[in-house]
């Protein structure tokens, strides 16, 4: 039974002993002599090797958590000096010395510096040291597109939340350019009449001027109307004799301005006055009281 | 712009993986550049395994070296280029101190409770995504372990004790000790499955 007291004691005897022994074997603190007994072990026990895979894969963990501390700055050029004056080894290995099984058997001195020897260059070994830059050159290009991928899908899907602002805008930058083209038409039209609306009873600081053109519209503007609850609104009418025709309700600002374009039928009779009520929301169908504005046309 | 944590993770990963394909066809600079990315995590490991700046250095040296001389040999479907990479500090400090337990003369006896305490789970951005996925699972179990736990994998882990060292500092029957380090090391190794 467990005779190893704790990885510093006498001998391991069985199974368990020798999985108790793992944890210290892969700390560094297995007691010398116990070490060979376990690596004897090892290379007979795989679920011993799997137990040890395991707790590599721990230690590692749990050294990748460590708070990094940066290194003397006159160590680097040191290190990649001596690193680099060694020779590289040739390929791939298996077995206890491979590079992830380094915490296996230790190495026998503190330094994994070994005898060098000097590199020579035959074109065979040229065309393959050709061909190997020129694979890594094409796994970093792959990389690299690989992370723009990356950065454009992200940059999409930004793009994406962007483009329905974008989206939005030109919608309403499209019925301001509709609303100034048809202000402009109504404006150079020929036919083009304008009526002064002059601020009534109630509202005698507003004022207001009407362009009317047969089939090119209405545009409108008025100032200094009067505050009104969100209850009401404004509709301009055009009066023909003694008929009002509803010409569209009117959005107000806070200083009491608004204008609106509106088209005209291209058979409909120049109107005799403009006038402007306050109605309930939604407009009515006949202008009631009060009138806020009212112009007629001079001939 | 910003990518998302795991992509970022993958990215360095993937620039660990490249820089680690061209140290293996000779590439010092690549070998520098790993160097950057990796150093502080070695120094600080090897600092907390040996109490001497010189022997961490040294550490360093010969990590390095190691990275230098079998990048052939590194195999990505066994570990990701940091987890290598610790996995050889480890590796390399324990030879150290085995070299530095036979010249008891220039001793560099550990010194716990001067060493910085076993993290948390807390740890920087920037820093988890040069972590492996190993890593940053057994960091969230060890978060969930309690102080006493955590006490005893430093101990076992950084300190270089063995279980009837820790069981006479701490005053605990070994036995305890054991079963606390092997339930201890049962979670963490949970935490990877």
């Amino acid at each position: 039974m467990t005779s190893s007291t704790g990885h510093g004691g006498t001998n391991l005897t069985d199974h368990d002993d020798f999985r108790d022994a793992l944890a210290g074997y892969v700390t560094g603190v297995l007691d010398e002599r116990l070490v060979d007994e376990l690596e004897a072990h090892l290379a007979t026990c795989a679920d011993c090797r799997a137990e040890l895979g395991d707790l590599r894969r721990v230690v590692a963990g749990v050294d990748l958590t460590m708070d990094s501390v940066a290194p003397p700055g006159r160590l680097k050029a040191r290190v990649l000096a001596a690193a680099t004056s060694q020779a590289q080894a040739s390929g791939p290995v298996t077995g206890a010395d491979a590079p992830l099984g380094p915490i296996g058997p230790p190495a026998s001195g503190p330094s994994p510096a070994r005898p060098t020897r000097p590199r020579t260059w035959t074109a065979s070994g040229l065309a393959l040291a050709a061909s190997l830059m020129l694979a890594v050159a094409a796994s970093i290009y792959a990389w690299s597109l690989r992370v723009q991928i990356a950065a454009l899908r992200q940059m999409a899907t930004e793009s994406s939340e962007q483009a329905a602002t974008l989206r939005d805008e030109l919608a309403s930058a499209r019925r301001d350019w509709v609303r100034l083209s048809r202000t402009m038409d109504v404006l150079r039209a020929p036919d083009v009449l304008r009526v002064d609306l002059k601020g009534q009873v109630g509202a005698p600081q507003a004022t207001g001027r009407a362009y009317w053109s047969r089939g090119r519209g209405i545009v409108f503007a008025a100032d200094r109307l009067p505050v009104i609850d969100a209850t009401r609104v404004f509709q301009l009418w055009t009066i023909k004799g003694t008929t009002a025709t509803s010409a569209g309700l009117l959005s107000v600002d806070g200083n009491g301005s608004g204008a609106m374009a509106v088209p005209v039928p291209a058979d409909a009779e120049p109107p005799d006055a403009f006038g402007v009520t306050i109605e309930p929301a939604g407009g009515s169908a006949a202008p009631t009281l009060p009138i806020v504005l009212m112009g007629q046309q001079s001939r | 712009m910003r990518l998302q944590d795991s992509g970022l993770r993958d990215a360095n990963a993937e620039i660990d993986r490249q820089l680690a394909l061209a140290v293996a066809s000779g590439s010092a600079e690549a070998l520098a550049r790993l160097y950057d990315r990796h150093a502080p995590t070695v120094f600080a490991l090897a600092r907390r395994m040996l109490a001497a700046l010189d022997a961490a250095e040294g550490v360093v040296q010969d990590v390095f070296t190691q990275v230098w001389r079998e990048a052939k040999r590194y195999q990505p479907d066994r570990a990701t280029v940091a987890g290598w990479i610790v996995m050889l500090t480890r590796a390399r400090a324990i030879d150290r101190l085995r070299a530095l337990k036979a010249r008891p003369d220039q001793s560099t006896a550990v010194e716990p409770e001067r060493l910085a305490p076993l993290p948390s789970a807390e740890r920087s951005p920037e820093s988890i995504a040069m972590s492996s996925e190993d890593a940053r699972s057994v960091r969230a179990a060890l978060g969930g372990l309690s102080d006493e736990q955590r006490s005893l994998v430093a101990l076992a882990f950084y300190d270089g004790l063995s279980h009837s060292k820790i069981a006479d500092r701490i005053g605990l029957p070994l036995g305890t000790v054991k079963t606390r380090v092997r339930a201890a090391i049962a979670t963490l190794r949970s935490a990877l499955t």
